[in-house]
């Protein structure tokens, strides 16, 4: 069967995909290094240009990033083979990016741009009158499931994608342990972004939208930002390693003097989150630093225990969670392995990614190539 | 039986200082609703329930704690574990769990039942006045010769005293059987124990325990305290009063405001209430947890412990606090699981209504600011019902009959997270300051909508534009943190916690196929943003399945539950 000429139009390069969240943009570009003397002549010195300046910079303008430890060496896709390099930048620079997009004239590319996440609706206009640039939009969501079920399958360079923690609350004998997703069905998805969205996946093309929360991200980013005065989400994590939470959280044996047994609550459980903050004493004890920590415990835990609740209703024991949220950001996930494990007792399974964030750029990428 | 002598005032039934301040209490296994789930303490024998809750005094009587439930089912930690003072553990039977001292004279034969006697005496009156006090009464037929069957009795039998006669000299105790007895035989006199007031073996043949009448709620904020104000005292009545109960009637009722602190919401007032055969005003008080140790040093100095009256409290802070009570206030708290009251306290409330009107309501149009009505809701099918209590902290139970309930789940982010959120950000300091600046803000400043996400609605998910994404998400942009004010921070912390809780019990009302949901506690209180917030949540969410029911009381049900527990009023 001869390919049609549609296909043939997806296939060019550059590839691409593209996720505009809410905080972050999230860029997946696929680097061939199979390129033959041959196609190395015809390209298009746009196209090259594009190739040099993603490969050989780990950051872009002030507030571009390549995660060169994520990388995807040697990949096989739709016959080409390549590395696969995944790129961020703030949504606010977003405009910025399309005015590149312009200068460097994508649009004679002629290209399909396949973008996902909530920007892609948003910027959409943008992209078509500034950038000349028409964007195939895709839903996050399918994207998102797309893109961690095909990562998954491939392997982090012969290493396992997903891992557990054994261990969480042990500093010293907590270990980040490989874990073989197998039998990913069904699978609840905690998406940790700006914001949370909360799937329950029953098979590659089953999946629901259980709920979701607007405590996420970008809540304990901009609760960070006001109360400790911190402007990257790096220093936001950094002061709260250094903090400690209880001092500005109601525990519940500040309430009762103990266990409140009946119930099965532990004295050291949280029972108001930032609860001791009403009193000015108290307030005057605490540093910015267990400010951090607590604003990151109770969006941990938050999410954490709707995680439960409904990985308990739709009858489902492991749990994974992605989002940009846990980038870096080892005390959440060592906080949700914790906690998910000791409240359900011991039935529910945290599970984690490598590539955390980018699993809707990476589905968008995938869409581009028409990969099922 | 040995008669004391002259008592000091401060002397009481407590236990000597050698014993534990728990050994003299009898202890039972009050029948719990649902399987423990602690894996703090060894495996508890839940199924073991009293009569569903009520007091068996025959069982009471039998030896408790391990002998009488087996071999210790865990560590050797049990025993001692149980006994852990203002620790937890389970609420305990009291000595004087309601009952009047004559009864726990008669069915403690333990030492429990010797303070019992001794305690019985000194509220007597044998000791204040050295002697034997001469009561007057007349016998009324109706409520003495048919009343001793009855725990309740009639008030109204007890108002026709015009006529005073002597009682004769008794020197024992023993009251219910012979006094009811001697009553039976002379029906138009009285013949019994001379220093036993005719009003006070009504109270004890009825059960009553005897006045002050308070429930106690000490939460992780608020202490909440509900006074039973009896109007139906008679002159006799009145005359007898020990002075110090007079004067903590007259201090609680003639004023709306305690200290700096403390506050009579009057507007709550349940007026002509009958409980236990008393007529009376119920009275809503609270004051900070923060002012307990004030309070508890008041009770010293205004030496409640003499009035030996058993203060039933609930909440975390009776067992925290228990101690002290004992040790500064001199005072035996009995205790009690703060949702146990919380169901007991609602489900009575609502039955009585609120001075004639409803006790339940709701909000019509919530979202819209002319047409939204506050209107009365009759809670006639409670059941099944969750119950949403918004305090410090908040707790979700289902509720499926007055004895039957669980605690689905909670969330630490509660009532305490919105003030001490509220208090950094804005430098608030009080409730009403943060409410009151919440009610001037904008959150949507401060918000990162899921239209400034998708430029517009999230159709394939219905989440609509002006959905909230991500709470604050706006504030790490440094430009949008400077465009925003105090009162759009307070006003996103009171939405994000409002929305945060209403997310969560609507998710635990669709997997517990419940589809009324009830939310009570103090983060409710004067915060008509919250209730038709979480009023228009629900309903919008959930496509109209759902249903917000609010309550006039909303934080006092725990102390009420406290109040009807010393009163035993099942």
């Amino acid at each position: 069967n001869k390919p049609t000429p549609f296909f043939f139009l997806r296939r060019i390069f550059p590839w691409f995909g593209l996720d505009i969240g809410g905080t972050l943009v999230k860029l997946v570009y696929f680097e061939p290094k199979d390129i033959t003397a041959e196609e190395e002549e015809e390209e298009v010195e746009s196209l090259k240009s594009i190739r040099k300046y993603l490969t050989s910079n780990v950051a872009y303008g002030s507030t571009g990033i390549r995660d060169v430890h994520l990388e995807l060496k040697d990949l096989t896709l739709c016959g080409r083979k390549g590395n696969l390099h995944f790129i961020r930048f703030p949504t606010h620079d977003m405009p910025a990016f399309i005015q590149m997009g312009r200068d460097k004239n994508f649009s004679s590319l002629h290209t399909v741009f396949c973008a996902t996440g909530g920007g892609a609706y948003k910027f959409e206009q943008d992209f078509l009158t500034i950038g000349d640039l028409q964007l195939c939009k895709l839903d996050e969501l399918d994207c998102l499931i797309k893109g961690i079920l095909y990562i998954d399958s491939v392997g982090f360079n012969g290493r396992s994608q997903c891992y557990y923690f054994e261990n969480p609350a042990d500093s010293e004998k907590c270990q980040k342990l490989p874990f073989d997703l197998k039998n990913p069905y069904p699978l609840l998805l905690v998406n940790i972004g700006s914001g949370v969205s909360i799937l329950a996946v029953y098979s590659k093309d089953n999946y629901k939208r259980v709920t979701g929360t607007s405590l996420g991200g970008g809540t304990f980013f901009g609760l960070c930002c006001l109360l400790t005065g911190c402007t990257t989400f790096e220093e936001a994590l950094e002061m709260a390693s250094r903090g400690d939470s209880t001092k500005v959280d109601k525990l519940v044996r500040d309430i009762y003097g103990g266990d409140y047994e009946r119930f099965g609550l532990p004295g050291w459980a949280v029972a108001s989150s930032f609860g001791n903050m009403m009193s000015k004493e108290k307030r005057e004890a605490v540093s910015k630093e267990d400010l951090a920590r607590a604003t990151l415990i109770t969006i941990t835990n938050n999410i954490g225990s709707i995680a439960r609740m409904c990985a308990l209703n739709e009858n489902i024991n492991q749990v994974v969670f992605v989002g940009n949220f846990l980038r870096i950001n080892t005390i959440a996930m060592r906080l949700l392995a914790y906690a998910l494990d000791y409240w359900s007792k011991g039935q529910l399974k945290a599970l984690f990614s490598e590539h955390e964030g980018y699993f809707g750029a990476v589905g968008a990428l995938l869409e581009l190539l028409k990969i099922p | 039986m040995r008669r004391l002598g002259p008592f000091h005032p401060r002397v009481h039934w407590a236990a000597p200082p050698s014993l534990s301040s728990g050994l003299h209490r009898l202890l039972f296994l009050r029948g719990t609703r649902i399987p423990s789930s602690t894996t703090l303490s060894p495996p508890r024998h839940d199924s073991l329930s009293l009569d569903g809750g009520t007091v068996n005094p025959r069982r009471v009587r039998e030896p408790t704690g391990r002998e009488a439930f087996g071999p210790s089912p865990a560590s050797s930690d049990w025993l001692p574990a149980r006994w852990r003072n203002g620790r937890g553990g389970r609420p305990r039977a009291r000595l004087c769990s309601g009952w009047t001292a004559a009864e726990e004279a008669r069915r403690s034969p333990t030492l429990g039942g010797l303070l019992g006697r001794q305690r019985w005496l000194l509220r007597m009156g044998a000791g204040r006045l050295g002697a034997p006090m001469e009561r007057h009464g007349r016998a009324s037929a109706t409520s003495l010769s048919s009343a001793g069957e009855q725990a309740a009795g009639d008030p109204e039998g007890r108002r026709q005293e015009p006529l005073r006669r002597r009682a004769s000299s008794a020197s024992v105790p023993a009251v219910g059987a012979s006094a009811e007895g001697t009553r039976r035989d002379r029906l138009g006199s009285y013949s019994g124990p001379t220093s036993v007031s005719r009003q006070r073996i009504e109270s004890l043949r009825k059960k009553r325990p005897l006045f002050p009448w308070f429930g106690l709620d000490i939460g992780g904020t608020l202490v909440k305290l509900v006074y039973f104000e009896p109007k139906d005292i008679t002159a006799e009545e009145e005359e007898e009063e020990v002075e110090s109960l007079k004067s903590i009637r007259k201090y609680l009722t003639s004023n709306v405001a305690y200290g700096s602190t403390g506050i009579r919401d009057v507007h709550l007032e349940l007026k002509d209430l009958t409980l236990c055969g008393r007529k009376g005003n119920l009275h809503f008080i609270r004051f900070p947890t923060h002012d307990m140790p004030a309070f508890i040093q008041m009770g010293r100095d205004k030496n409640f412990s003499s009035l030996h009256t058993v203060f039933c409290a609930t909440g975390g802070g009776a067992y925290k606090f228990e101690q002290d009570f004992l040790t500064i206030g001199d005072l035996q708290l009995c205790k009690l699981d703060e949702l146990d009251c919380l169901i007991k306290g609602i489900l009575y409330i609502d039955s009585v209504g609120f001075n004639g009107r409803s006790q339940c309501y709701y909000f019509e149009n919530p979202a819209d600011s002319e047409k939204c009505q506050k209107l009365p809701f009759d809670l006639k099918n409670p059941y099944p019902l969750l119950l949403v209590n918004i305090g410090s902290g908040v707790s979700i139970l289902a509720v499926y009959s007055k004895d039957n309930y669980k605690r689905v789940t909670g969330t630490s982010l509660g009532g305490g997270t919105f003030f001490g959120l509220c208090c950094l950000l804005t430098g608030c300091t009080t409730f009403e300051e943060a409410l009151e600046m919440a009610s001037r803000g904008d959150s949507t400043k401060v918000d990162k909508l899921v239209r400034d996400i998708y430029g517009g609605d999230y159709e394939r998910f219905g989440l609509p534009g002006w959905a909230v994404a991500s709470s604050f998400g706006n504030m790490m942009s440094k430009e949008k943190r400077e465009a925003v004010s105090k009162e759009d921070l307070a006003r996103a912390t009171l939405i994000t916690i409002t929305n945060n809780i209403g997310s969560i019990a609507r998710m635990c009302a669709l997997n517990e196929n419940i589809n009324q949901v009830v939310f009570v506690g103090n983060f409710l209180r004067i915060n008509t943003i919250a209730m038709r917030l979480l009023a228009y949540a629900l309903d919008y969410w959930s496509k109209g399945q759902l249903k917000a029911l609010f309550s006039e009381h909303e934080g006092y049900f725990g102390a009420v539950g406290a109040l009807l527990e010393l009163l035993k009023i099942p």
